[in-house]
């Protein structure tokens, strides 16, 4: 009987974690790099947001071989919801083996607050 | 021997017509499809994207109060071998730029007159009695711009190592206050094209 009990409180404890849980989903995206090359490396996103001011962001790109890639960056709002611009197009680079090649983005407007950057071998 | 015949004519028909491909939609987004030596819409919206971008990054549309400019569009030149709709390029800049919210466009005011008509238009119904006269537009109500964007594509082809052709396109845009004619923003974007000299640029 006070295995049974034991069980059923356990039992409840765990529905009652589980809607707790699941009450409110975060939408929250953090700005992050998805670099799906193994040769290219990315340094440190460098961020710039003065007053009244376009979010401005700037990287370096480095590839130890003669490679070919293309990059984009997507924006978000506070709500995670991706804004629609010619901004997020992919860009094509020719990258030589170990010489850095900075790039740049800057937001569409003042409601991106977060970001995503893409880089892929093509 | 004969009826041997017309059977591989009939069946060769059958596999060409087999062979031929039906068209298939694009996606605009990751076309990795080869370019040719013309401009397409991926060229057209490589510029515009860097036009922009070279734009919002110099301030020169940051208004001191934190409004809108008022942008009219005046004489974009197609110097090129190509029959080309220059709103290919200004409209996707003045899509980007209306989304920033720093600039609007006027279309009651261009290089080719009102872009939209009805801005005049639906001032004649001014002293007519069918019409509500409370919701006609009244009399010094347009805005009236305060920049103008002109500019001009250009093209030059040359024969490069090998009997290979070069076409070198130019973007050129230039952004003025109509106050003082100043310009205030301008940019060249270069799309550099090197192909087989058999194929065409128009």
């Amino acid at each position: 009987m006070r295995t049974l009990t034991t069980y059923f409180g356990l039992m409840v404890l765990l529905l009652a974690l589980m809607s707790c849980s699941s009450s409110k989903q975060n939408y929250n995206i953090q700005p992050s790099v998805i670099n799906t090359t193994k040769a290219v490396r990315v340094s440190t996103i460098v961020e710039q947001r003065s007053a009244g001011e376009l979010l401005r962001l700037q990287t370096i790109m480095l590839s130890q071989f003669k490679t070919k890639v293309r990059y984009k960056v997507e924006w978000f709002n506070d709500s995670g919801v991706m804004l629609n611009t010619i901004l997020s197009n992919w860009k094509v680079k020719a990258m030589l083996p170990k010489k850095p090649y900075s790039i740049s983005f800057i937001a569409p407007n003042e409601d991106a607050v977060t970001y995503k950057i893409f880089i892929e071998k093509i | 021997m004969n009826n041997l015949k017309k059977v591989l004519i009939v069946i060769a028909l059958f596999a060409i017509s087999a062979c031929t491909s039906t068209p298939v939609k694009v996606d605009v987004e990751n076309d990795l499809a080869p370019t040719g030596m013309g401009l397409d819409y991926r060229d057209f919206s490589e510029a515009a994207e860097k036009m922009v971008e070279s734009m919002l990054i110099s301030g020169a549309i940051d208004h001191p109060d934190g409004s809108r400019f008022v942008l009219a569009i005046s004489r974009i030149t197609n110097d090129t071998m190509q029959r080309i709709d220059t709103d290919q390029l200004v409209k996707k800049i003045r899509v980007s730029l209306l989304k920033s919210r720093k600039v609007v466009v006027t279309t009651a005011v261009s290089a080719n007159g009102a872009e939209d008509k009805m801005s005049y238009q639906a001032r004649e119904l001014r002293n007519n009695d069918e019409f509500d006269q409370s919701r006609v537009a009244g009399k010094g109500t347009m805005i009236a711009p305060d920049f103008s964007l002109s500019g001009k594509i250009i093209q030059r082809n040359s024969t490069t190592h090998r009997n290979k052709t070069q076409v070198d396109y130019y973007f050129q845009l230039s952004l003025t206050d109509i106050s003082s004619g100043l310009a205030y923003w301008e940019e060249e974007i270069p799309i550099i094209k090197r192909g087989s000299s058999n194929t065409v640029s128009w």
